[in-house]
């Protein structure tokens, strides 16, 4: 029991280097998801289409495949190496936050595309038929809609990114995993360092989904979910 | 304009729309006094939804010109908003903003497009809900009501813009059999207020009851356009008289 609980003390080390990875870059990736998602839908023709292609192939190449690349394959490039941006890219925390904001980008940029596409458009022409210009239209029909729409698939994504975290000790970061996989090297325990980290992800992801769900409760007031509050 | 008669309220002269190749509207010429109650009725693809939504600049139109109480329709943001002033409009779907309480549907363009004062707001759209007949429900969210009262406060949150003219695209098509009548004596009373009514409508009982004229379409143009008693009584065409052979037993 001491054992564990000294495992346990250990890999908590970590846990602030998780969490940091987590949110830095999920407030990253949320903001260049906007950006590239507003762009898109703004202005869509050759270029937006570019940019979805983009996005499309982030998503569909391994988390890890791109952590490898900016990790090992951006210091061989002279213009990093020799710039200041050598300064971020030589540390492995902040390429893995790099990288993490990078996916979790082309991920919510496509959520948020889906959920502009999924407001109704009565809710829309109601807005205009009452004379709203297009900003007020957008803050009273779209947004809310979107939101509506998004938050489910979003939390999804968000407890995705939260445990794509764990790949990061893969590039030497001690986050959670890390030190668990310390332990286990060292030790030649295997099940309870593991199983301790698991624990530990496990709460985390609770804790944010408590979060985002008090979140949207707070902001859908009305909608269908929320129909039998006063 | 005729010399001593009254300026129309909407004016639609030769006005024709396309949907890529395929022609919706043809042709269409309807003048439209203030005051005046029409109920626009014909089959389903006719057009009639696709006419009303054209005299508030929800549709775009290619040809022909339509002005309400003066002002011509333009696809320019500055005169669809100085029309849509004039215009109020209630939709099948009542389209009610669902995060926003009853009250708060009716006061939001008051307060963001005509710069109203929160309480005056609150004071108009109390009246109004009063005037349809649920202002106890004010506080509540869209979502708790029933079809009908959602439609009721769909046409309050309309009338608190103070509109001249009423578009209605047929507001009692996806309610309740029980809760059609609540709603048509909404319009009814409006009616008898002197408001300008356009009606997109099935309902051939309220047609007779409270329209001035009766607009037939069909296949994008209007086909007959007669007082309720002509029009019921004695079609002038066969497809009119087709029509209400289907609809009127």
């Amino acid at each position: 029991m001491t054992v564990l609980l000294g495992y346990l003390h250990e890999i908590l080390q970590g846990l602030t280097t998780t969490l940091s990875l987590f949110l830095i870059s999920l407030v990253i990736g949320f903001v260049a998801a906007t950006i590239v998602a507003a762009f898109q839908i703004r202005f869509p023709g050759v270029l937006a289409g570019a940019v979805w292609s983009l996005m499309f192939c982030i998503r569909g190449v391994p988390l890890l495949l791109i952590l490898y690349v900016v990790y090992y394959g951006f210091p061989l490039l002279p213009f990093i190496r020799e710039t200041a941006l050598w300064t971020v890219f030589a540390s492995p925390y902040w390429c893995a936050i790099i990288c993490l904001a990078f996916v979790e980008m082309a991920f919510t940029s496509e959520i948020i595309r889906g959920a502009y596409y999924q407001t109704p458009k009565e809710q829309v022409e109601a807005a205009r038929s009452l004379g709203l210009s297009s900003f007020q239209t957008f803050r009273v029909a779209i947004l809310p809609a979107m939101l509506r729409n998004g938050f489910p698939p979003y939390t999804t994504e968000v407890i995705l990114l939260c445990k794509s975290t764990a790949l990061a000790f893969t590039i030497t970061v001690m986050d959670i995993m890390g030190y668990a996989n310390e332990i286990r090297a060292r030790t030649l325990d295997i099940y309870q360092p593991l199983l301790i980290a698991g624990a530990i992800y496990i709460c985390t992801v609770v804790v944010t989904r408590l979060i985002l769900s008090s979140l949207f409760n707070m902001i859908a007031v009305g909608g269908a979910e929320t129909a039998d509050q006063k | 304009m005729t010399e001593g008669s009254p300026a129309p309220a909407i004016e639609i002269s030769s006005m024709s729309k396309w949907f890529g190749p395929f022609q919706v509207l043809d042709d269409i010429d309807l003048k439209v006094m203030p005051g005046e109650r029409i109920v626009v009725c014909g089959p389903s693809g006719s057009g009639k939804s696709t006419m009303i939504r054209c005299i508030n600049g929800l549709e775009p139109f290619q040809k022909g010109r339509i002005a309400v109480h003066g002002q011509e329709l333009i696809q320019k943001a500055r005169t669809l908003d100085a029309v849509r002033k004039n215009v109020g409009m209630v939709f099948q779907q009542f389209n009610l903003f669902p995060h926003l309480t009853v009250l708060d549907n009716c006061t939001l363009a008051q307060r963001w497009v005509h710069k109203v004062p929160r309480a005056a707001a609150e004071k108009i759209a109390m009246a109004q809900l009063e005037k349809v007949r649920i202002p106890e429900q004010s506080r509540k969210y869209p979502s708790q009501l029933s079809g009908g009262q959602q439609q009721r406060v769909a046409i309050a949150r309309s009338l608190c813009l103070r509109p001249k003219v009423m578009l209605f695209d047929e507001p009692t098509s996806s309610l309740d059999p029980e809760m059609v009548r609540e709603v048509l004596d909404t319009m009814a009373d409006l009616a008898r207020d002197g408001m300008t009514i356009i009606c997109v409508t099935h309902e051939m009982g309220f047609a007779r009851g409270i329209a001035d004229r009766i607009v037939f379409m069909d296949q994008g143009k209007v086909v007959e356009e007669a007082p309720p008693a002509e029009f019921f009584d004695k079609p002038r065409e066969a497809r009119t008289r087709k029509f209400l052979d289907q609809v009127v037993r």
